[in-house]
């Protein structure tokens, strides 16, 4: 079997990312294939980091006309091409929580009354409280375990990719894993006492996804 | 002297052990909820008393993390502006001039370089030095035989 050589002889779908890549060095569609395949990733994982739609768009715009800007110079080693978009998203934040120097947040009220319609008003309230608390918590990690949080419950990677990208051994993944449930715990336990201080800025464009 | 040691080591290695055995029963159980099949009966019967003592508050908070943090999705809007902006948008990167390429590399790179045309530059200054002024290191010389 010969190798498609002109972008009309090309099977972007069937294409692996390896391949995407190479092609989209030189055919924007090749891009247009990769851009399908991670935009909703990227912007989950933009937007648990920054908390709000708004940030999420333009910081995922960033991320890939950053890859775009640089897709001629990626080359793999052992580094798959997910892991590589999601490192630049996790600079692109790191930058941007620096030059704004203030806290993340997640806009819960959406999420928590889209989830739980069905359930009495007495046990949505204290439903509601319980999750405020712990997305709270969840704010106040390290960078690193929210990604982790992140890439496990909302991207839903398997270990060894998590690894790859947070350049990480499965064990010490599973390590850090431990760590942050102790951490979480702690830190829920501490607030039991505290007053529940309410996010600074709430979204109201609700897009929950089911799932 | 070596009992001792070994019954020191013994609970670290039982620890560790533990530890361990706790991680795999944790990661298990995110695996399960992210699956949507966390059977928790089935997943915990392998592990001792001493392990799920230890688990069963963890994997209460695990399953209330994957209930808050659920997926969202971008506007459709969104996702086709970006999406025909980057397939407009020129894929050739401007070439970085000589300093700019410099400065992305690796720090320790370019250390190298800073003492390697340091050291290059001193070394053509001294050869020009001699060629053209017979006469400037004689001093030096001099100073040099003395003070053997």
């Amino acid at each position: 079997m010969t190798e498609p050589n002109t972008p009309l002889e090309r099977n972007y779908a069937d294409a692996d990312d390896a391949q995407l890549v190479a092609w989209a060095k030189v055919d924007s569609a090749a891009f247009g294939e990769l851009y399908r395949r991670y935009v909703r990733k990227i912007y989950n994982y933009v937007y648990y980091r920054t908390g709000n739609h708004h940030d999420a768009e333009d910081l995922t715009s960033r991320v890939f006309f950053r890859a775009l800007a640089h897709v001629q110079n990626y080359t793999e080693r052992g580094v798959p091409f997910s892991a590589w978009l999601y490192r630049i998203a996790h600079n692109l934040v790191a930058n941007w929580h620096r030059d704004r120097g203030r806290q993340k947040i997640i806009p819960l009220d959406e999420q928590i009354t889209s989830s739980m319609k069905s359930e009495a008003p007495e046990a949505l309230a204290e439903s509601h409280e319980e999750q405020e608390r712990l997305l709270q918590s969840i704010r106040e990690l390290p960078a690193e375990r929210q990604q982790l949080l992140i890439l496990k419950f909302v991207e839903r990677l398997p270990n060894a990719e998590i690894g790859r990208i947070m350049n990480r051994t499965e064990g010490a993944i599973k390590s850090l894993y431990h760590r942050t449930l102790l951490t979480l715990r702690e830190s829920l336990a501490a607030q039991e006492d505290k007053p529940l201080s309410r996010p600074r800025r709430i979204s109201t464009r609700g897009r929950k996804t089911n799932s | 002297m070596k009992a001792h040691s070994f019954g020191l080591a013994l609970p670290r290695f039982r620890n560790r052990a533990a530890q361990r055995a706790l991680q795999d029963l944790l990661m298990a159980h995110a695996d399960a909820l992210v699956s949507g099949a966390a059977d928790r009966e089935a997943l915990l019967s392998p592990y001792g008393e001493e392990t799920l003592a230890e688990a069963s508050e963890l994997l209460a908070l695990a399953e209330r993390i994957q209930h808050a943090m659920s997926e969202v999705s971008p506007s459709e809007q969104f996702v086709q502006q970006l999406g025909n902006q980057l397939a407009t948008a020129p894929t050739v990167v401007p070439s970085r001039s000589l300093w700019g390429r410099v400065r992305h590399l690796p720090p320790r790179v370019q250390l190298a370089a800073g003492i390697g045309g340091a050291t290059l530059t001193a070394g053509v200054v001294l050869l020009i030095s001699r060629a053209l002024v017979p006469g400037a290191l004689e001093s030096w010389r001099n100073r040099r035989t003395v003070t053997a």
